[in-house]
């Protein structure tokens, strides 16, 4: 069909919106609310176009396109009513650009400015600091609450008065990870976005994935790492958080080291102009080692050790699947995966029932904090104390891990003394100056630096899986796969079943394994294996839709169109050449794996490895 | 109402009916929305209780303290405020010695925060007290009708 744009004529095909159309043929629409993965909210209206014969302007986001549509996108009344629009979301809005931690990829800032908006036009107070001063509900429980900064230690941090009530949050917790702890409260202007009785995000089942942050078109929804030393302080988070570690690398006594995720090195160009999925591992470590960390280390080394323990364990479940009931066809044995601290955090507040089948071994940060302040720590002859780890992660709930009661070791120090997210280290590195594509690539230092492929791939949906069937199916077979690629565990499907022929359980059945991102999945397959309509003997559970190259903490894009599983897809097809070109592709072939374990551990599920890389979970309060 | 009649009442408000209806009850029953209220409509419903909370700060129906035996709305819409709504809320402050949003300390009165236009302009302006609709009402009209229930609510007392 044909449409008319700004007076000039193009082919149309298929049911896309105006916003699609335009973007395609190079028109930017600016828009704040609408994001490919989350359906229409048209809450923003700053997408207005002019069509003719419509006396009203219409949102693009979420018209479609008909043959022989004329549509102005650029006619002064288009522009003023944009800019208009803006200035009102701006006439109570908390404008403190400078200091704001997303002043770079803010879409209300960058919109705004493209229109030249004033945003003093309309200002009035931010008026949902302390309480509605503009008439709250009456007898409201709370209504002091109106508006109230969440406090530390809660991760997720929001700031009411630089929302525009998009309401991408909102669907993004309810839809996508079925918690729903965040709704709109009130009405009119004293509508916040808010969870029930006014509480903040700390006292009801928020799972910290950072699904809402990463969807934020603006810092009214924000990471905090909370290091136990900042604990119970109001504080600007970021900027002090910052601030703290920087005092940190800047001491003397204090040897500071840090690990890299799996997914950070395909992610954190993003934040400096390179295209999404880049890899810049080599890069990230240069720009680590600028900032003054005195070691460098892979954290895809502790994702071979997960693979290790966590394989034996499941190993041991296959052996002993005394529990499969042959009539209502369950599980009671199904083991489920632990290196997902969000989901960890779901199954503690909503299925406690399930936590005796999740498995015991620590997830990689965890396991690389305990090694750090242990084997390393004898190694180099320095007092744990005195080691600061630190863990740079595509994630907010990693923070809430290190903090988790019952995980560290030891009762003296942390394991983990630190969890930041990419954008976090961005801010630093921008923050210090430093041109992030012109370092030179350098490599990860000894002796934690060397890792697998399968390690690497712990970063994507069925990267988990795929690295356990690697080392199991070598292990049961006890010999080599020629090919070690499970291609029908991969993609971005919410949800992928296979089953494994090279691994049986005692039974002599091929095992059935589940991979699950998105919480909302998850709980599908939890009913289902409830219900007796599947079974499976590992599943995999990743919080974030796509895994944790989606994760809470990554780099937001500014695209036209927002579409974060796009670059989630994206990284993770960098991370699968990486490990296709990588000669170490099993967790049990690496090196150091094999030496520590000779030299430290003894044997995978033996009993220093029981002691330092697995931890053991409680119930948690859905309410406090 | 007790808590099983309640949860029963919203069970069947769960086929059919909407978390709405269900608020309604409670308020009904308990003279608020209360925790116990939010709790089961969430649970019956299966939502999160953020997501009931949202609803119930929604509308203004709802309330989430206890009202007064005797609740006193005044409109506050456009034809009633022209025509002195705002002073009528200062004098009713005053006699009352609370402020608007508040309740008396026996619990008698409570004074509704911002009624919206409750829909007879032809009348204004208007004060509702508990059920009883004061049309054209003024300042000594109002203050007369609470003085009147302050005396009978005396004589009742034992
Ligand atoms: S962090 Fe996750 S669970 Fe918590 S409010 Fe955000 S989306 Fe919901
Ligand atoms: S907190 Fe962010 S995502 Fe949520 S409604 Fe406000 S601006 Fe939108
Ligand atoms: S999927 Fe990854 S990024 Fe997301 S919460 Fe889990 S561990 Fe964190
Ligand atoms: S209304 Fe279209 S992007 Fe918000």
């Amino acid at each position: 069909m044909k449409i008319k744009i700004d007076g000039k004529e193009y082919k149309v095909k298929g049911e896309k919106t105006i916003l699609e159309v335009c973007a395609d043929v190079g028109i930017n629409i600016p828009n704040l609310c609408y994001s490919k993965n989350l359906g229409l909210l048209s809450s923003c209206r700053v997408c207005v176009v002019e069509v003719e014969g419509r006396w009203n302007l219409v949102p693009a986001c979420g018209e479609i396109v008909r043959a022989g549509m004329v549509i102005n996108t650029n006619s002064p009344r288009v522009i003023n009513a944009r800019k208009t629009i803006l200035e009102l979301l701006l006439s109570d809005h908390e404008l403190k650009c400078i200091s704001c931690s997303r002043t770079t990829d803010c879409r209300l800032k960058l919109a705004s400015e493209a229109a030249q908006c004033d945003a003093e036009r309309f200002q009035s107070n931010p008026h949902r600091i302390d309480g509605a001063t503009h008439g709250s509900p009456p007898h409201t429980a709370k209504s002091a609450d109106v508006g109230r900064l969440d406090k530390a230690n809660n991760y997720v941090r929001r700031n009411p008065n630089k929302c525009i009530l998009c309401g991408r949050c909102v669907k993004v917790c309810a839809e996508h990870q079925e918690v729903g702890v965040l709704a709109v409260n009130g009405r009119g202007f004293d509508a916040h976005i808010g969870v029930a009785w006014g509480n903040e995000l700390g006292s009801v089942p928020c799972i910290t994935c950072g699904q809402c942050v990463v969807n934020c078109p603006t810092a009214a929804l924000e990471e905090t790492s909370a290091p136990r030393e900042l604990e119970g302080q109001e504080r600007n988070t970021n900027v002090e958080e910052i601030k703290f570690l920087r005092e940190k690398l800047g001491d003397k006594g204090t040897h500071v080291i840090v690990a890299t995720a799996p997914s950070t090195r395909v992610a954190i160009g993003e934040a400096f102009g390179l295209p999404s999925g880049t890899n810049a591992e080599g890069k990230m470590v240069a720009v680590l080692k600028r900032l003054g960390f005195d070691r460098v280390f892979d954290l895809n080394l502790a994702a071979d050790f997960t693979i290790m323990e966590e394989g034996t364990e499941l190993l041991k479940r296959l052996h002993k699947m005394t529990n499969y009931d042959l009539k209502t066809r369950t599980f009671i044995n199904t083991q489920f995966t632990s290196c997902c601290p969000a989901w960890i955090n779901y199954v503690q507040m909503m299925h406690p029932e399930l936590l005796p089948n999740v498995s015991t071994t620590k997830s990689p940060q965890q396991i690389f904090g305990a090694l750090a302040k242990t084997y390393y720590a004898q190694k180099m002859g320095i007092d744990p104390k005195n080691i600061f780890v630190v863990m740079l992660m595509p994630c907010i709930a990693k923070s809430s891990e290190a903090n988790r009661e019952g995980i560290d070791h030891s009762k003296e120090f942390k394991d983990v003394d630190m969890s930041i997210t990419v954008r976090q280290l961005s801010r630093m590195v921008r923050e210090a100056g430093i041109d992030f594509a012109k370092l030179k690539n350098e490599k990860y230092d000894d002796p934690l630096g060397l890792s697998s492929g399968a390690g690497l791939i712990f970063g994507t949906t069925g990267g988990v899986s795929e690295a356990a069937l690697r080392t199991i199916s070598e292990k049961m077979l006890c010999k080599r796969l020629n090919n070690v690629n499970f291609e029908n565990i991969r993609g971005e499907q919410g949800i992928k079943v296979a089953e494994i022929d090279t691994i049986q359980d005692s039974h002599g059945n091929p095992i059935r394994v589940a991979v699950v991102s998105g919480i909302a999945n998850a709980e599908r397959v939890i009913k289902d294996i409830k219900s007796g309509r599947e079974n499976y003997h590992f599943v995999e559970v990743m919080a974030c839709p796509g895994g944790c190259v989606n994760g809470g903490g990554m780099p937001v894009h500014n695209d036209i169109i927002q579409d974060n599983f796009a670059n989630a897809r994206r990284r993770a097809s960098t991370m699968y050449n990486m490990d296709q070109y990588n000669n170490l592709r099993r967790a049990h072939d690496n090196p150091v794996v094999k030496q520590i374990y000779k030299e430290f551990l003894g044997e995978p599920n033996g009993e220093i490895a029981y002691k330092l890389l697995h931890t053991t979970y409680k119930p948690r309060k859905k309410y406090d | 109402m007790t808590k099983q009649a309640f949860i029963k009442a919203v069970e069947r408000e769960r086929d059919g009916g909407s978390v709405l209806c269900a608020l309604q009850i409670a308020q009904e029953a308990y003279g608020y929305i209360n925790e116990f209220a939010i709790q089961t409509v969430a649970d019956v419903f299966s939502v999160s209780q953020s997501h009931v909370y949202g609803v119930a700060t929604f509308y203004h129906q709802f309330t989430f303290a206890k009202r007064g035996k005797y609740n006193i709305q005044v409109c506050m819409g456009t034809a009633c405020y022209v025509l002195g709504a705002e002073e009528i809320i200062r004098a009713i402050e005053d006699e009352l010695g609370i402020k608007a949003g508040g309740k008396t300390e026996d619990g008698l009165f409570s004074l509704e925060h911002n009624t919206r236009c409750v829909g007879d302009c032809s009348i204004a302006p208007i004060v509702i007290i508990g059920d009883k609709w004061l049309a054209k009402t003024t300042i000594r009209k109002t203050l007369n009708e609470i003085r009147k229930i302050k005396r009978q609510e005396e004589v009742r007392l034992p």
